[in-house]
């Protein structure tokens, strides 16, 4: 893959009708619209007289960053071709800096073997936050130019970025091309801004062979995804997972959810103009700060739950399976209700009544051992009427199949309360509207977050008048706490917190435990998102 | 090992054979640029969706659209829970009179025959209203006959049943508890469940009916416990999965499920690792 630009010569100079954002800090990626832009270059006049020509993305000049050297205040920048330039628009650079990017994921666009596969030609499509237009990649020590394809930016709910250990102010993609790699051979991946900043290094492994080629990573090969599984190796082909939607160059996720009958809260149909509990689950995956090079973006989540199955009053991985007491086995609910030939393709759920042990759910992740799982249930029925909200039924779908995906309580361990970990994998999301006052008090959280609304607060554990929707895992934003100095006044996302329950706002740094793990010193935020894995149908959780 | 293309452009011509093979793949590489360049975007990440998500759902297939409930609702969340327990130990019943183990010979209500129950009073004394297929006979039916019936045998007529109830409710983000006891008027039918869990051995009461039970130390290396349940002096031990009578009282228990520590690893343990779980109704 070339990754110059093309040369064409236009009849006139650019005109620009628009751009976006009109201010913002150095590195803010800006897309500009007009006549002629994305074939011209974007030419920045600093401050002080001085210009110079910016890199240019795959949209050709539409989209740029500003420079990180650009001094706050009005710059210029100006759109050129070969026949003038467009008039000077005026971009306002605020104070501060674009943080390091950082690696979210890895995928390929495209992977040719040589024959005999010893050797494979791969393009990368790398996604890193805050990576700016003209980015490099360093691939095991060695620097290459990129090309910025893609750019999602996030919701910050009016949270200033300052606030943040790590703000995302803009996801983007990478391209980049490995010409004669090893199939199979592990490489090490970093990626460097214009201004030197570089990300943290993840290894991608190679493509091992045509037959193997996950594009997308999802742990469903693209001849799986574009040919259908061939679930007993008889040649035939018994699930046609591109007919319900497959695509190898965009996350899939499949899941059998059987619901038992004669429950008073199955998952809420879509009714009116209400979503249901199950399409919102889809969204949530679709929404997923996760660019795709072609498709849309995020997870697809497909969803079966079309299979409603015989009512037991308990459900667990470890019950013995007694009709007479009406406790179900989950593994026997699966050899008499799961659709066998999906093995290895789909995940399996069963939405029941209630935990031996009055759980709201519990996945199979063997977190002793692969770190993944395939299997889960929900049980919610017999939780009090507040926690009888879609909100409570999608966060507890999304948690349970989020261990399936190897996610924890608290990201990179399993402290269940994490202040600053905004995921419903952690207990202050999942259930936070369902709990009373007294747990939302000890249990504090980034309100504008959770809420998704700017003036969102919780004053004395109540709940806020305003409550937007917003189901999610966490993208790894949160600051740092130390527990054994906590500034109260700062609190999360910049509102002040009662850290020690002491009814007020103390000056001076406090101590607590606020993570619910005795002993844990700094507590930390974790991507979800950048971290998600797929091997779960591979690799089994703790029951089969 | 990989060599990055700005270094290695040679290696992948000398690859191919033919300098076919390498115009083939530079027309996939212009391919493949086109349509990057078409697709390039800069998108704002979309909300999940406008759909209030802690609204009441109320109970049943259907959702109920209304506001934000942040209180805790006694009358509704009451009849849900007793049309539950009356469903439950329906097919508890007919289990037991499998000696199988498997459904018993009366098929359970469709969802659209289930008996409505709409509770009219507060939960001290408790008008059960049951619209059944009956005889119409005039007669107000034993507790037992409404929640043992078979639907597809009776007229569709409403009852009145009066009864008591004592329901007791109670969930923490680790620990829940929930009491339902529905005792006919004169104390002859009587259908309940009980279930708490605790970090550590659980104990559990249904006052009404003087019902106590609690875990013995398991045994090594168990991760399930006998319990002792005692109906005032009738006092017997049983076993996770035990149905047992208790005559003097009248009364059937069995005990569902007794956990004294899950042998779920601590990153997946999402509550509680001891709970108790037992049903009780009237015996035949």
């Amino acid at each position: 893959l070339v990754l110059a630009a093309p040369t064409i010569l236009v009849a006139q100079p650019p005109h620009v009708a628009s751009f976006a954002p009109t201010s913002g800090i150095a590195g803010t990626v800006v897309q500009v619209t007009g006549n002629g832009v994305a074939e011209g270059s974007v030419v920045w006049r600093h401050k002080n007289g001085t210009t110079h020509q910016l890199a240019r993305s795959f949209a050709g000049a539409e989209v740029f960053s500003v420079p990180h050297n650009a001094s706050p205040g009005e710059n210029k920048f100006s759109i050129v071709n070969d026949m003038g330039s467009s008039t000077p628009m005026t971009f306002f650079v605020e104070t501060g800096a674009l943080p390091p990017p950082r690696i979210e994921r890895i995928s390929l666009l495209r992977t040719e073997f040589a024959a005999g596969e010893t050797t494979a030609d791969a393009t990368l499509y790398i996604q890193a936050a805050n990576v700016d237009v003209g980015a490099s990649i360093v691939i095991s020590g060695v620097s290459m130019k990129a090309m910025l394809h893609k750019v999602l930016r996030p919701n910050l709910y009016g949270i200033s970025p300052a606030s943040l250990g790590y703000p995302v102010h803009h996801h983007g993609t990478l391209v980049v091309d490995l010409v004669g790699a090893t199939p199979g051979a592990f490489v090490e991946v970093a990626v460097a801004n214009t201004n030197g900043s570089k990300s943290g290094k993840q290894t991608f492994k190679i493509p091992q062979s045509g037959a193997t080629l996950d594009s997308d990573g999802d742990s469903l090969t693209d001849q799986v995804e574009l040919q259908g599984f061939d679930a007993n190796g008889d040649g035939q082909i018994e699930v046609n997972l591109a007919t319900i939607g497959a695509d190898p160059f965009r996350p899939d996720l499949f899941l059998e959810l059987d619901v038992m009958t004669g429950l008073s809260f199955p998952p809420a149909p879509a009714q009116l103009n209400a979503t249901g509990a199950l399409e919102l689950a889809v969204r949530v995956f679709a929404a997923a700060p996760i660019i795709n090079p072609f498709a849309d973006n995020g997870v697809h989540l497909e969803i079966d739950a079309s299979q409603r199955i015989e009512r037991y009053e308990v459900v667990g991985f470890r019950e013995k399976h007694n009709t007479q007491t009406r406790v179900a086995n989950f593994g026997e609910l699966k050899r008499t209700f799961f659709t066998a030939r999906r093995s290895g393709v789909f995940h399996y759920g069963v939405w029941g009544v209630a935990h031996p042990a009055g759980w709201s759910g519990e996945s199979d992740v063997d977190f002793g051992g692969s770190g993944v799982g395939n299997d889960f249930i929900v049980t919610l029925e017999k939780f009090p009427a507040t926690y009888q909200t879609l909100r409570s039924q999608v966060a507890t779908l999304i948690h349970e199949l989020g261990h399936n995906l190897g996610q924890r309580h608290g990201g990179d361990n399993h402290c269940r309360y994490k202040p600053n970990y905004w995921s419903a994998m952690s207990y202050t999301w999942q259930l936070r509207t369902g709990h009373d006052e007294t747990f939302r008090r000890e249990h504090p959280t980034c309100d504008p977050m959770y809420y998704a609304d700017s003036g969102a607060t919780e004053t004395n554990g109540q709940l806020p008048s305003t409550i937007n929707t917003l189901l999610d895992y966490s993208s790894g934003m949160g600051g740092e706490l130390k527990e054994a100095a906590l500034l109260e006044s700062g609190g999360v996302c910049g509102i002040a917190i009662d850290w020690n329950h002491d009814g007020d706002i103390d000056a001076t740094d406090v101590s607590s435990d606020i993570d619910g793990c005795p002993g844990t010193s700094v507590v930390r935020d974790y991507s979800n998102w950048g971290n998600l894995r797929f091997d779960g149908l591979q690799a089994t959780g703790t029951s089969p | 090992m990989t060599r990055p293309r700005n270094w290695s452009k040679q290696l992948l011509i000398s690859m191919c054979v033919a300098a076919m093979c390498a115009t083939a793949s530079l027309a996939q590489e212009e391919a493949l640029r086109e349509r990057l360049r078409r697709s390039a975007s800069v998108d704002e990440r979309p909300s999940v969706d406008d759909t209030n998500l802690d609204q009441d759902m109320g109970a049943g297939e259907e959702v109920v659209k209304t506001a934000l409930r942040p209180a805790f609702r006694n009358v509704p969340e009451l009849q849900v829970r007793i049309q539950q327990l009356f469903d439950d130990t329906f097919a508890a019943r007919m289990a037991l009179q499998n000696p199988f183990g498997g459904e018993g010979v009366l098929s359970k209500p469709t969802a659209a025959e289930t008996p409505l129950v709409v509770v009219a009073a507060n939960s001290s004394e408790v008008l059960l209203e049951q619209r059944i297929r009956a005889e119409a006979s005039g007669d107000t039916p034993a507790m037992s006959e409404v929640w043992g019936a078979n639907a597809a045998d009776l007229d569709e007529v409403a009852v009145v049943i009066p009864a008591d109830v004592e329901y007791r409710v109670s969930a923490g983000d680790m620990t829940r508890e929930e009491v339902i006891a529905v005792t006919g008027k004169g104390g002859e039918d009587v259908v309940a469940s009980a279930f708490r869990s605790a970090e550590g051995p659980v104990e559990i009461a249904i006052e009404s009916l003087n019902l106590k039970a609690r875990q013995l130390p398991p045994l090594p290396n168990q991760e399930r416990t006998a319990c002792e349940v005692s109906i005032g002096e009738e006092k017997q031990i049983l076993a996770e999965g035990q149905v047992s009578r208790f005559p003097n009282s009248g009364l059937t228990v069995a005990l569902q499920t007794s956990i004294a520590g899950l042998g779920a690893e601590d990153g997946n343990r999402e509550g509680a690792d001891h709970a108790l779980r037992l049903r009780v109704w009237s015996s035949e």
